[in-house]
């Protein structure tokens, strides 16, 4: 594509130089075509030698991408990543919450954004995006009001840092027992958990 | 404007982009994991593909940063950072659309925010590599001396 690009940009420039330099078209079309064939060489060059160095040098990682381990560590990576992040704030464990969900005893708080909860969230969960919390402090009260029961927070994953954030929110609000599902959204679909539009 | 003055402004283009693909390269090279992981939030790839663009990606931006500092290959090594720059702020411009809040994983141990900064920098970057390769005029061209050496190895080859 940018050698297509390039090409153009010098079939463009080519007559505005040759009529500076007094060149005929033939000879700008030489130089067009020396240029293409130039950038082509010279790019493949680079591209070849990255591939060899880098595809020798990291064996391990394309093979673990390959087998689908890379996706793994990522997502354990991220984990704990978010679980450093939250410090002191409890986790629950995705079939743990599930066991909450059937018997009742928490709520779930969805922490995206207002889009995210419209289209689709965890069944009964009840939409707090963060952004709208810290620019209203009231609206927590207004949408969870019993600072007594028992809250698990989620967003979008182990990538997603909002509902640690959103839980740190409620703690500092006086919500005395607030949990983090760091797994998030993607993991209660992907199980087949009950959401809301349901899919 | 003068060609020797276009040719100092296009060196001062080349030595940027150079600079800044060798460290960002390198910084990758140094932590491929990192780099797979920063590739995964965008959340647009499957993972044989995040995994070879951290194997490899790292080490080609490095080659062509190396490349256009030193002058060596020059416009071929600017053809490849304009690519990657326009990859780049491809993937920039649909993850702000998407509405991610994640780093964009372009230079390691710099935290840089995928948003409409992280694309003007980017655009800005493309248009100075796009000029090194339609200005930049360094004699100095590997495949030129991959050529004479084979032709030095090989004697009997008939000179075109």
């Amino acid at each position: 594509m940018i050698l297509s690009g390039a090409y153009e940009i010098s079939r463009n420039l080519q007559p505005v130089a040759s009529a500076f330099r007094g060149l005929h078209v033939e000879d700008t079309r030489m130089l067009q075509r020396t240029l293409v064939s130039t950038l082509v060489k010279e790019s493949l060059v680079i591209l070849l030698a990255g591939t060899v160095l880098g595809g020798f040098l990291n064996q391990g990682l394309i093979r673990a991408s390959m087998n689908g381990e890379l996706l793994t560590r990522i997502g354990q990576r991220q984990m704990a990543d978010l679980k450093e992040k939250a410090a002191h704030i409890p986790f629950v464990e995705l079939k743990e919450a599930r066991r909450l969900f059937n018997e009742r005893t928490a709520i779930f708080v969805d922490a995206r954004s207002s889009a995210d909860y419209r289209e689709s969230h965890i069944q009964g969960a009840r939409g707090l995006p963060l952004v709208s919390l810290i620019q209203n402090r009231r609206l927590a009260e207004a949408i969870i009001p019993d600072k007594s029961a028992r809250y698990i927070v989620y967003c979008s994953g182990e990538g997603c840092d909002l509902s640690v954030e959103l839980a740190k929110e409620l703690l500092s609000l006086g919500y005395s027992n607030v949990e983090v599902l760091g797994e998030g959204y993607p993991a209660w679909l992907a199980a087949g958990y009950p959401v809301e539009p349901s899919r | 404007m003068e060609d020797s003055s276009k040719q100092y402004i296009c060196l001062a283009f080349r030595l940027l982009i150079g600079g800044m693909f060798l460290w960002a390269g390198a910084e990758k090279i140094l932590k491929p994991f990192e780099f797979s992981v920063a590739i995964y939030n965008y959340r647009l790839f499957p993972g044989p593909v995040i995994g070879l663009a951290a194997a490899i990606l790292p080490w080609v931006e490095a080659i062509a940063g190396l490349c256009l500092l030193v002058g060596f290959n020059t416009k071929g090594a600017a053809a490849i950072t304009s690519l990657l720059l326009l990859v780049f702020t491809g993937l920039i411009i649909i993850s702000a659309v998407r509405g991610l809040d994640i780093d964009c994983g372009c230079f390691g141990g710099v935290e840089r925010t995928v948003g409409l900064q992280a694309i003007l920098e980017d655009v800005l970057l493309l248009i100075v590599s796009v000029a090194v390769v339609a200005f930049e005029k360094t004699p100095l061209k590997a495949h030129v001396l991959f050529r004479n050496l084979f032709r030095k190895m090989i004697p009997g080859r008939i000179e075109r």
